[in-house]
């Protein structure tokens, strides 16, 4: 710096060209270093089409541009301005450091001229210093106004320590600016979690919008309907400590989205409307604005939290019964003076006050060295430090996102809101749409409306479109605009950067949607005229259809599309209950011990035939009876037709190979439970099972259970859940090894079981008080080995195999365990199913 | 639709004893109609679930925006025959009428049932309409509900396809 440094008494005249070379060189290297990362950073941003984000990289650019725009001005006008002379009096007044602490600061100032030979010093200071300096310099103000017995405005050291002072404020800011966009892409992570689970089929149906719901039900009002919500200071308490624990939980996120969607888009788009992606644009256009600002910010998060309950409250008020999803209705009035935007300017402020806070201490800190007067003691520095930082990621990880998100909430939406490819396509219909309105007015056609709908979606002419979304959703308009919002189309990409090139900007009142398409419908009173048994509620065709076994169903699905449709839903075919079906055998003394009738077979075929056409995959869980001996085929073919099978009950497999099961089994990913016989050779079904099916975690075994099996359990299935073993003979090595190796087993079934010593020798064995203290450690340990209890009378009659066909039929679908206990058989194949089958 | 609110008192309890305590039920077409508590409690779990959320039955007014009034007024008709009787054959006998009667009003009155959860009188309705449904023919169901097969051709023979070898 000119002025500065001991080496002032040198000029350029007098210095080696090599080294002014060599200083400017590097000089020149750091500057276009800098700008050329910029100019990376900056294309980098244009080519992941972060408009937002790149203006704000160039507002960055331009503000550094300033800082070193006034730090030059403030180099080359340090003379004049040192040469300004005020009266000692008046340069006495408003120090920042008082005068009489100036014995501690005198001690910093000694230690600091340790390092620096100059410019390190006190303010207060610089008057005498300055003067001994500006001597040696043989030039300057100060001696001129010490002359006059004036002192300088503002000593050229002082100027100096401006000069690092907008250094330093500079980087702090940039800094800053960085981690507070960092932070809210965080917290935007999550959210894009949420927004991938809206896609799935499991939210979809239970967020159904065909569905009916109490406002205070929904999980939404439980969180924002209590008692506070009603109280105005209440409210603004609990609201204040929500924002720092999870401040948008997927709930909230959840149901803005829905309000959202309904009140701007489309309907039918819900499910392919991608918010998160809308918000992460959004706040890159709001981050824009912050870049360029501390208890002001926990009054903004509180006034967010307020929103969202207060919409809560709203959808109270409008009526208390909700349909799907809570709509929330997006309001400006719900914000202060009704202008949302006044929330980001106060955003905005506090972010800068903190940078330049933190800007303020590094600077002082490094210009006056640590006790100095600007912060006398270490507590006021430790706060500073925490509340700065404090407030940074309480601004940038919750206020900034949950801006982002509440705001969209205003009755207006964001211009954001499109690509900019798509903003450019719908500026052109819209355009078109006038033109065709125009030539019509002109041309004064008798049908004015005619031509207009061809050209306007039909959303945009009929509200009622949009109550009865659920049911118009079928035959959505393929070919309006309306589609644009909703497909991120891949296939576009590629198309964007000409596009953009082409029409680069994008008009404000395209974004304010004031086209018709956008017409939020209010809840207006809606008529059914004249409905059709076609277009019946599927709801309710499901429940008349739940009460139609197979055989009645199969006419009624050939009715019509829709109730085809009703006829394969998941609430009538879930389970497929075929326990009253068995088969015509006898037994015999070779493997597979079983002979079946070829009319049985043939009948199972049939029935397996008809429900597989009927359930359209729908069967998720399926049981058979313990007397109903499957082939290869039939196995295969229902493999083959309900791939979603998650529970299957098959008693009974004497004659299913093993190449059989398995297959089955690998087709059945989604397997989670499996009852099955006793089998003696059972490793190869647990090792496919454990390689297969990644979420199996329940097993019922009838018949004999020995440490065979035991072991190929814990090997392949150490992730095992419940286990049951009920009504089987179980040997107490089998027990004890399930008992020690089986870690996650929660639920096991030892119920009326008898209990060997080994198999070679059956004696019966009782449970003796070590297996008993085992047993306990597991969550639910059910056990019954009485002489009074019917069942355990019944295994020892039979000897351990179980005789099932001399009890009633329910007996042997009971288990201890309720969700292996079969229940009732259902409606789908009920007793006059067996009788019209086994009578054709 | 007539826009102008009339009332129409339903249940003839609640002439009898006047103190007792009433609600009113608006149909999507604005006509409001005065019912009884207890009836309606007893039978739509969505209104027993709404006044307990309330905290209470004064001058609460319950807006059915997917009822029209003639659909309203044959519902509540039909919880009253229910109220009045133990039993479901009374109120299986009301429904069988209706049914013959106006087949396609059943559509809305079970959408309404559905709708403000009258769950024991809903299960029952769909009950009497499966049971018709039963031992009928593609083409008698078509004939009966007066509705358009709508499958495409291919689709038919899909149909005929799958089912040929099932059925027979």
């Amino acid at each position: 710096m000119a002025g500065g440094g001991s080496s002032s008494s040198r000029t350029l005249e007098v210095t080696p060209t090599w080294a002014v070379a060599v200083v400017c060189l590097v000089l020149v290297l750091i500057s276009i270093i800098i700008e050329h990362v910029i100019d990376l950073v900056g294309k980098w941003l244009k080519k992941r089409h972060r408009k937002a984000l790149y203006e704000s990289l160039e507002k960055i650019k331009s503000e550094l541009m300033l800082m070193g725009f006034i730090s030059l001005l403030l180099t080359v006008g340090q003379t004049l301005i040192s040469k300004i002379c005020v009266p000692k009096s008046v340069g006495d007044s408003w120090h920042p450091c008082k005068p009489g602490e100036e014995p501690a600061t005198t001690s910093a100032d000694g230690h600091s001229q340790d390092s620096s030979t100059n410019g390190r010093r006190l303010l207060q200071d610089s008057v005498s210093a300055g003067v001994f300096r500006r001597i040696l310099a043989g030039g300057g103000g100060s001696d001129k106004c010490a002359a006059k017995g004036k002192v300088p405005l503002i000593s050229t050291d002082g100027i100096h320590q401006l000069h690092m002072f907008i250094f330093v404020l500079a980087v702090s800011h940039i800094l800053y600016c960085i981690s507070t966009m960092a932070l809210g892409r965080l917290k935007m992570r999550r959210w894009k979690a949420w927004e991938l689970e809206t896609k799935t089929a499991e939210y979809q149906f239970s967020h159904d919008p065909a569905r009916f719901r109490f406002a205070r039900e929904t999980s939404f009002g439980r969180r924002h309907l209590s008692f506070w919500s009603k109280s105005p200071i209440l409210i603004w308490i609990v609201c204040f400590f929500r924002q720092f624990v999870r401040s948008v939980p997927k709930v909230d996120y959840l149901t803005l989205r829905h309000g959202f969607i309904m009140a701007h888009l489309a309907p039918q788009s819900s499910t392919k409307f991608n918010f998160q992606k809308y918000i992460k644009r959004s706040l890159d256009e709001d981050f824009r604005v912050v870049v360029g600002i501390r208890y002001v910010i926990l009054l903004v998060g509180t006034k967010l939290q307020v929103i969202i309950t207060r919409m809560a409250v709203n959808i109270m008020e409008r009526g208390d019964v909700v349909k799907g999803v809570p709509i929330v209705q997006p309001a400006d009035d719900l914000f202060w003076f009704n202008r949302p935007h006044l929330l980001l300017f106060l955003i905005h402020f506090v972010l800068f006050q903190n940078a330049f806070q933190l800007g303020f201490l590094t600077w002082s800190w490094y210009e006056f060295g640590y006790p100095s007067c600007f912060h006398q003691n270490i507590e006021d520095i430790i706060i500073r430090i925490s509340l700065g930082i404090l407030i940074q990621v309480l601004c940038s990880y919750v206020t900034l996102p949950l801006y982002a998100l509440v705001t969209q909430m205003g009755s207006n939406m964001k211009p954001t809101i499109f690509d900019e490819r798509v903003a450019t396509a719908l500026r052109k219909w819209h355009q078109l749409a006038k033109k065709h309105l125009k030539e019509n007015r002109r041309s004064g056609s008798a049908s004015p409306l005619s031509t207009s709908r061809t050209a306007t979606p039909r959303h945009g002419w009929s509200p009622v479109h949009l109550l009865h979304y659920n049911r118009s959703e079928l035959d959505s308009v393929q070919n309006s605009p309306g589609r644009y919002l909703t497909d991120d189309d891949p296939d576009l990409e590629g198309r964007q950067e000409e596009l953009m090139e082409g029409q680069p900007e994008v008009e404000e009142d395209h974004g304010e949607a004031r086209l018709p398409l956008f017409d939020s419908a209010r809840m207006a009173d809606t008529k059914y005229v004249g409905r059709r048994w076609e277009d019946m509620d599927t709801d309710v065709l499901v429940k008349i259809f739940k009460e139609l076994n197979m055989i009645q169903l199969a006419p009624v699905s050939r009715v019509c599309r829709s109730w085809r449709m009703a006829c394969s839903d998941p609430f009538i075919w879930n389970t497929l209950d075929l326990g009253h079906l068995q088969s015509n055998f006898i037994q015999t003394t070779a493997p597979p011990y079983i002979w079946v009738d070829e009319r049985s077979d043939r009948r199972l075929t049939r029935i397996l035939r008809m429900a597989m056409a009927l359930s359209f995959g729908n069967v998720t869980y399926m049981i058979f009876h313990f007397n109903l001996y499957m082939k290869d085929d039939h196995l295969s073919y229902i493999s083959e037709r309900s791939p979603y099978l998650r529970r299957l009950v098959m008693p009974a497999w004497n004659r299913i190979t093993k190449v059989g099961i398995c297959q089955a089994i690998q087709r059945w990913e989604n397997l989670e439970s499996l009852t099955m016989p006793g089998i003696p050779h059972p490793p190869y079904i647990m090792e496919e099972i454990s390689r297969s099916c990644k979420n199996f975690s329940q097993l019922k075994v009838m018949g004999t259970f020995d440490v065979n099996f035991a072991f190929a359990i814990t090997v392949n299935l150490p992730k095992l859940k419940v286990l049951s073993l009920r009504c089987s003979i179980i040997t107490k090595q089998a027990l004890l090894l399930i008992l020690d190796s089986m870690d996650s087993l929660e639920v096991l079934n030892i119920s009326h079981c008898l209990l060997l010593e080994t198999l070679r020798r059956p004696v019966r064995s009782e449970l003796d008080q070590a297996i008993l203290n085992k047993g306990s450690r597991i969550r639910e340990f059910f056990h019954c080995q009485s002489n009074s209890c019917t069942t355990c009378k019944r295994m020892i009659e039979d000897e351990g195999l179980m005789r099932w066909y001399r009890y009633e039929d329910w007996f042997w679908r009971c288990d201890e365990v309720s969700s292996l206990d079969l229940g009732d058989y259902g409606k789908l194949f009920d007793e006059n199913c067996v009788n019209r089958l086994t009578a054709s | 639709m007539s826009t102008e609110s009339k009332e129409i008192l339903v249940g003839e309890s609640s002439q009898a004893k006047p103190e007792k305590k009433t609600i009113v039920l608006m149909a999507s077409d604005g006509d409001e109609f005065v019912v009884d508590v207890d009836d309606i409690t007893n039978q739509s779990e969505m209104i027993r679930n709404l006044i307990s959320d309330m905290g209470g039955t004064d001058g609460l007014q319950v807006p059915l925006l997917n009822v029209t009034a003639p659909v309203l007024a044959k519902l509540l008709e039909l919880f009253n025959v229910s109220n009045k009787n133990d039993d479901d054959e009374e109120v299986t006998q009301k429904v069988k009428e209706l049914m013959e009667a106006e087949l396609n009003m059943m559509i809305d009155v079970l959408g309404a049932a559905n709708y403000i959860e009258a769950t024991s009188f809903f299960d029952l309705s769909c009950k009497v309409l499966a049971d018709k449904f039963k031992g009928m023919s593609v083409e008698e169901v078509r004939e009966f509900l007066n509705i358009e097969c709508d499958f495409t051709e291919e689709e038919l023979q899909q149909i005929h396809a799958e089912n040929a070898w099932a059925f027979d």
